[in-house]
């Protein structure tokens, strides 16, 4: 992996947190849509892990973000529990400075899934996700197969709420009808 | 004091800086390895360990600390952690096969399980349909199958001791963004300068400490009233451990010699260009006017303008005694 995306990744993390308020789970999705979908270059690995796709990368990412003061993090009450959001740390502007040019280009990438995404559940994220993973990594040949592929993988989930994941995904151009994925 | 399940509170237990899992797999590891750096005193920690109800004035979270009688047995905890990392976790030949390890499962998995179309996938362990086959795969299976000569190349370097081997290490600052950005180019100058014969450079994410205020170690006084606070700051001894990450460069065994020879030459030329650096700035009749510094200082060493002296008789080169310099003989 080239040393500058190290520099591009943490100021991918201060571009979140400068925007929005987000947890560790919704910055890993985001990372995903980033990278599988807009083909953004960060040199993730992900694989399916419980709550979808994952990289342990990105949480040392986030956590060197943190060390280094580009973002700081607070604890937060959902009504299922407690976890971390993620707020500008400030030392943001010497990363923003090394990555100026990943930034500038993908400028349109992080606005998109900050707005398709960055407001989602963590269980909408998870979903969503799973999707896309599937339909890109698995290559079912119809939208069945890739739902009853979900199923198998995430039965927390009915049908009718994968199906519907399935369309939001498919309005963003994301992926399509037949075949699900380009 | 009512904790509710998604407390994090919970998480602090198995995942912290004194969680049991760490206290467990130190000592166990040490045992295991054959070495005494995972030893601390457990017994100590658990009668220190205490809860408090409000770690920060913005946090109604409680948290595990330690009161102040504990406190050079938790620094020992985490200076066991420290060595462990650096003499078993981040051991050369453990990382190398780790790796081979790491590619030589992908490889069976590839040719044992298949999900859909390719994609290989490891059976679930939260998932009743699948956990009967993960339990399968347990080391036996997989030892056995390299020994039978599967795992491709990977499986059968483990299995013919045919590792690679460590050309250097190189530490990466990461105190500061700037730190970082300036190590990470010194680093990525000295992979490009050993070329191609690099096989693997490895990079563990993994911290033996965290200094931040969501994971760091609270001390409180003694009887429990009163926060001293975070360990990292009370404790002289963390203050002066360094945290940066390391890069382990790697190579196979019929190149590790050359390329280390090359690293050495890349040492040697880098602390040339430092002095020379040094000397440019430190000379009065610099070139550079106050404040100005060449980007880079430029070293050749060209043999064949040194003209050797020879002897008149036999037109050989001669070796000639140099003339010692006043003061040199008494520093000698």
């Amino acid at each position: 992996m080239p040393s500058e995306v190290i520099f591009q990744r943490l100021a991918l993390m201060a571009e979140f947190a400068r925007r929005a308020r987000l947890g560790r789970t919704a910055i890993m999705k985001l990372c995903f849509f980033l990278q599988e979908s807009k083909e953004v270059p960060l040199g993730y690995q992900f694989s399916l892990y419980s709550y979808g796709p994952f990289d342990s990368d990105v949480l040392a990412d986030i956590s060197t973000a943190e060390r280094l003061s580009v973002v700081k993090s607070s604890i937060v009450y959902y009504p299922s529990g407690t976890g971390y959001e993620y707020t500008l740390g400030p030392d943001a502007g010497s990363v923003d400075k090394l990555a100026s040019d990943f930034l500038e280009k993908y400028k349109g990438s992080i606005d998109w899934a900050l707005t398709h995404f960055g407001k989602k559940t963590a269980g909408e994220l998870e979903l969503l996700s799973t999707i896309l993973f599937i339909a890109k990594f698995h290559n079912p040949k119809t939208v069945a197969i890739l739902i009853e592929q979900v199923v198998l993988i995430k039965p927390h989930f009915t049908r009718e709420q994968i199906q519907k994941g399935f369309d939001y995904l498919v309005s963003l151009n994301v992926l399509r009808t037949e075949p699900v994925h380009q | 004091m009512h904790l509710g399940e998604g407390s994090l509170f919970w998480k602090d237990i198995i995942s912290g800086q004194l969680d049991a899992d760490r206290m467990d797999y130190l000592l166990r590891d040490s045992l295991h390895a054959g070495v005494s750096y995972g030893n601390f005193d457990l017994d100590r920690i658990v009668s220190s360990v205490c809860v408090i109800r409000r770690p920060t004035e913005e946090s109604t979270e409680p948290k595990i600390a330690i009161m102040k009688g504990g406190a050079f047995a938790a620094e020992a905890l985490i200076v066991a952690r420290y060595w462990m990392h650096k003499q078993v976790y981040f051991h050369k030949t453990r990382l190398a096969c780790n790796h081979h390890l790491e590619k030589a499962v992908s490889e069976i998995l590839t040719e044992e399980r298949k999900f859909g179309s390719e994609q290989v996938y490891f059976p679930r362990p939260d998932d009743p349909n699948q956990l009967e086959e993960f339990i399968n795969w347990d080391d036996y299976r997989i030892m056995g199958l390299l020994a039978t000569g599967h795992g491709g190349e990977h499986g059968k370097r483990l299995m013919t001791r045919n590792h690679y081997r460590l050309v250097c290490e190189l530490e990466e600052s990461d105190a500061t963004v700037t730190d970082l950005s300036e190590s990470v180019k010194r680093n990525d100058a000295v992979i490009a300068a050993l070329g191609p014969v690099v096989r693997y450079v490895c990079q563990p994410k993994t911290l033996w400490y965290k200094t931040k205020a969501a994971n760091e170690l609270i001390l409180v006084n003694d009887d429990g009233k009163g926060q001293i606070g975070y360990l990292s700051r009370y404790s002289a001894l963390m203050k002066s451990i360094n945290l940066g990450s390391l890069r382990f460069v790697y190579a196979d065994k019929a190149d590790a010699g050359g390329a280390r020879q090359k690293y050495e030459d890349f040492l040697r030329s880098e602390s040339k260009a430092i002095d020379s650096l040094q000397d440019v700035n430190s000379t009065p009749e610099s070139t550079f006017s106050s404040g100005e510094r060449p980007d880079s200082v430029q070293l050749t060493f060209d043999a064949s303008q040194i003209e050797p002296e020879a002897n008149p008789s036999t037109g050989k080169p001669v070796l000639r005694e140099m003339p010692i310099k006043k003061g040199a003989k008494d520093a000698v």
